[in-house]
């Protein structure tokens, strides 16, 4: 293997080699590449729909057609607005606001999660295209509820 | 100086040096696209500095303090968060380092591994697999961020070589 670009003093190992550069490539491309499949997936608004979980467990599917500000029975402190075909966390009684600072989420896919609640969001496109959960452990998740409408807030 | 009183006070420095990184990491506002509390991994070059030139022990030591530190600070999971990221990149480079990889190949491997580290926990902690969605964006940003860390060891190394213990024996 060619030795290139070291300066280090000690003698056994060296800083870089020319097969590190194809190797670093090589994860660029696979992250690259990943996120054009990812992006290229995006759906209509008017159809997405977007699902909470709460320890891995569907709560609701709530549609995204229509605006709307809500709070699921199960975790009460933490408030959800649809807007524009976009769901977020709207708040949350969680110390660090990460899910409240992630913003709308309008591409199949995308998650906002809420850690200290254990509460993510993920948006599904209509045709449930994109790739759904590897694996589920744990527990029979509960039928989900059909959208009726959480307590509004 | 022996070496033992050596490896001890350069220790304290890295370990010293990681935690003032890491609380500045702790400053960067919450980016939308990564998974939440994933750190970019900048303040892991005191862990690979020390998995370098004092081995693995050190390292681990350096590592777990670090994430102790951020578990008082920050929280639990974030804690959980990086000392699993400690644990897989300080793990992944001592099997590199085994494999006779360049310090280059080390970096990129440890920053990598510090992002997917993270990422197994979030994905444990939550019950469920986000591989498919965060995955090719971790594996890249961990790829830059060993990139920097490597720039780093190499724009350091020469006068980290005067006042460093020698560097373990692989």
């Amino acid at each position: 293997m060619k030795e290139t670009g070291s300066k280090a003093p000690a003698a056994e190992t060296k800083f870089s080699r020319r097969s590190d550069w194809l190797i670093i490539t090589a994860l660029m491309m696979t992250g690259l590449l990943g996120l054009l499949a990812f992006l290229s997936r995006a759906g209509s608004a008017a159809l997405t729909r977007a699902q909470i979980f709460l320890d891995g467990a569907l709560l609701a599917e709530v549609p995204l057609d229509e605006d709307r500000v809500f709070t699921l029975p199960e975790c009460p402190e933490v408030t959800f607005e649809v807007k524009d075909g976009a769901i977020r966390f709207l708040s949350s009684d969680c110390p660090d606001k990460t899910c409240v600072r992630t913003g709308f989420l309008r591409s199949p896919g995308s998650y906002a999660v809420c850690l200290p609640n254990r509460i993510h969001i993920r948006l599904v496109s209509p045709s449930g295209q994109e790739s759904g959960p590897d694996a589920i452990t744990g527990f029979a998740a509960p039928e989900p509820r059909a959208w009726k409408g959480g307590a509004h807030v | 100086m022996s070496d033992r009183l050596r490896r001890l006070v350069f220790c304290a420095l890295l370990t010293a040096a990681g935690l003032v990184l890491s609380f500045l990491e702790q400053q960067i506002p919450v980016l939308p696209w990564m998974p939440p509390g994933v750190k970019l991994g900048l303040s892991n070059v005191c862990v690979m500095f020390s998995m370098i030139f004092l081995g693995l022990p050190y390292a681990l030591f350096c590592g777990l303090l670090k994430a102790l530190f951020v578990f008082g600070t920050r929280g639990l999971i974030a804690g959980l968060l990086s000392a699993a990221g400690a644990l897989a990149s300080i793990f992944g480079m001592w099997i590199l380092r085994k494999l006779r990889a360049s310090y280059l190949l080390m970096s990129v491997g440890g920053g990598v591994l510090h992002n997917l580290g993270q990422l197994a926990v979030v994905s444990l902690w939550l019950k469920l697999s986000f591989f498919s969605y965060y995955l090719p964006l971790l594996v890249t940003a961990g790829t830059a961020a060993g990139l920097l860390t490597g720039a780093v060891l190499r724009a350091v190394m020469p006068a980290l070589a005067r006042i460093a213990p020698k560097e373990v024996k692989r």
